[in-house]
């Protein structure tokens, strides 16, 4: 019996190797494929830095990164604002309404992005709102609010109510409980969301595809259009460096998770 | 500055019951959800009932239900509608049996400690571009492809399987397996090992431990699981276009179909009403499903 249950444990973990060596596999070979010198996905025969020199002169790639910066960072501003003021009102008010407000938040969550996105494009063209950043922009801010906002509210939910009444008894204004109080503590939360709001935007392809229009081109727009229509070595260059980026912002925000419970941990024991 | 410190803590709170601090902090966001999300829909559903005008092809804003005979009478939509269903679900059943050990190892078998790692590794390739991974399947598995390159020498194992059902479906598995480990992982870390133990100490094989009492216990994350996959799934068009052929275009194709190259809005939004409703329904079933389960189990 005692033996049974660790063989069966050794079974599990070949299991679970096997399912993540699938995970990362095709990510491993657009990487490998970057640096071949045929640009095929291949074993290579030599390694070369060609694709990653013909890339920092390929002006639309380079145009469509600098576009989708602009838009995932501008995203993460305003969708970390929006999402911290609906933590706000639905952790601390029970005002009638605030279900449906926070089902309404998690529709784009639900509801298929070819749905939402050509729902967005036949309104944007009733209401008279041209398609292109300003369109791509609205897309992506509501399409990261519900995780934003889900972030933002776990931080919200270990939130001691009674240092926000004891500022108040102390004389401080709501702005100023909120600002020097509550902001503070939930802090983490709101640079989580908007890092997450920002990587969802730079990665986001389905409802940009509806509302971009013809003019502005984010960066998976044209990796698609390349994808679809044309081979095109530097695209292996440019999701090697995405990937990088990816991952970093992913362990960045780990990592200050991390060090963050350390230092609750050691201000705890002290 | 004075005075109002010592006036606040007087009238703070019978001020508050008439703020309009909750209106405004719940109804700025609520604003722009409905303004760019619940109206979009709503218009979606009212183009669903106008037709095109057979002459000049233009929007005409009357009212039928043309659209919806369209869909559900002629064989070639019913036909994609079928296979939609069936990729998705295909997709989903796979994806589950990779996803339910893996997740059931992190979060009840795997140290504590390497939890956080083990997740970690699971994220990193969601947090990795969907275009990007379902390009990466491209080069895998066309001809001359990394399979080839890998495993051409064996005789008589086909690896270029490129615009197949096969590589749809690999794809799919691929892109969405992290968002269904998550919830399993989540539902096996809260798992009390007690009444598996206790399953175990009356006797039971682990085959029925497994069937009475672990998975009864795991099924909110295993049906979050299906939910989450399956979403996505049911609605992609983004796979089917880039790793299927012809014969595996999805409703999500039909629907991007009518709002470019065809260019009948009416059409494609009936086809989005019923990919919602859809959707809606699998929601609702699966949920009931679960909670039958939860009352089963307890």
């Amino acid at each position: 019996m005692g033996a049974e249950p660790r063989s069966r444990g050794w079974v599990l973990k070949a299991y679970t190797a096997l399912v993540y060596i699938f995970l990362f596999a095709p990510i491993f070979v657009v990487v490998l494929t970057s640096f071949n010198p045929t640009g095929r996905a291949t074993i290579p025969n030599a390694l070369t830095t060609q694709w990653y020199r013909d890339l920092a002169e390929d002006d639309q790639l380079i145009d469509a990164l600098w576009v989708s910066l602009q838009i995932g960072v501008t995203t993460a501003v305003i969708t970390s604002l929006l999402g911290l003021s609906a933590a706000y009102g639905l952790s601390r008010y029970r005002i009638p309404g605030r279900g449906v407000a926070q089902g309404l938040f998690y529709l784009p969550m639900l509801i298929p992005a070819v749905v939402t996105g050509v729902s967005m494009l036949i309104w944007f063209n009733r209401i008279g709102i041209d398609l292109g950043w300003f369109s791509i922009l609205i897309a992506h801010v509501v399409f990261a609010l519900p995780f934003t906002l889900t972030i933002i509210l776990t931080s919200f939910a270990g939130f001691d109510t009674r240092l926000e009444e004891a500022a108040q008894d102390l004389g401080a204004t709501p702005w100023r409980t909120f600002r020097l109080v509550t902001l503070p503590l939930v802090m983490p939360g709101v640079l989580g969301g908007a890092l997450i709001a920002f990587t969802l935007s730079f990665d986001e392809f389905v409802l940009t595809f509806f509302v971009a229009g013809g003019g502005v081109q984010t960066l998976p727009l044209v990796i698609y259009n390349r994808i679809r229509y044309l081979l095109s070595p530097e695209i292996n260059a440019i999701a090697t460096l995405v990937i990088a980026f990816s991952v970093g912002i992913l362990l960045i925000g780990q990592i200050a998770i991390a060090l963050r419970a350390r230092r609750a941990n050691r201000a705890e024991t002290a | 500055m004075a005075t109002e410190t010592l006036a606040a803590p007087v009238d703070a709170s019978p001020r508050r019951s008439f703020s309009l601090t909750p209106i405004l902090t719940l109804g700025i966001p609520t604003l722009v959800v409905v303004l760019f999300v619940v109206l979009p829909l709503i218009l979606i559903g009212i183009y669903s009932f106008y037709s095109l005008d057979p002459v000049t092809g233009l929007m005409q804003r009357d009212f039928t239900w043309a659209n919806y005979e369209r869909v559900l009478t002629s064989p070639i939509y019913r036909n994609i509608f079928i296979r939609t269903l069936s990729i998705a679900a295909i997709a989903t059943v796979i994806a589950l049996l990779l996803a339910y050990p893996v997740g059931y190892f992190i979060g009840a078998v795997a140290k504590p400690q390497n939890q956080g790692v083990l997740m970690l590794l699971v994220l990193i390739p969601f947090w990795t571009s969907y275009i990007i991974r379902t390009y990466a399947w491209i080069g895998i598995l066309q001809s001359n492809g990394f399979l080839d390159s890998v495993f051409g020498w064996v005789p008589g194992l086909d690896t270029n399987l490129l615009y197949s059902r096969a590589a749809v479906i690999i794809g799919f598995v691929h892109v969405y397996l992290p968002i269904m480990i998550l919830p399993i992982y989540a539902s096996a870390r809260n798992l009390d090992k007690r009444y598996i133990e206790a399953a175990q100490d009356l006797g039971a094989s682990p085959f029925s431990t497994f069937l009475r009492v672990t998975l009864p216990l795991t099924m909110p994350g295993i049906v979050a699981g299906i939910v989450l996959f399956f979403i996505p799934t049911f609605g992609s068009f983004v796979t089917p276009q880039l790793l299927g052929g012809t014969g595996d275009v999805m409703m999500g194709n039909i629907i991007d179909n009518q709002f470019g190259e065809a260019f009948n809005w009416p059409f494609g939004a009936a086809l989005s009403v019923i990919m919602t409703l859809v959707v809606i329904v699998a929601m609702t079933l699966f949920f009931r499903f679960a909670d039958v389960e939860e009352i089963y189990g307890s």
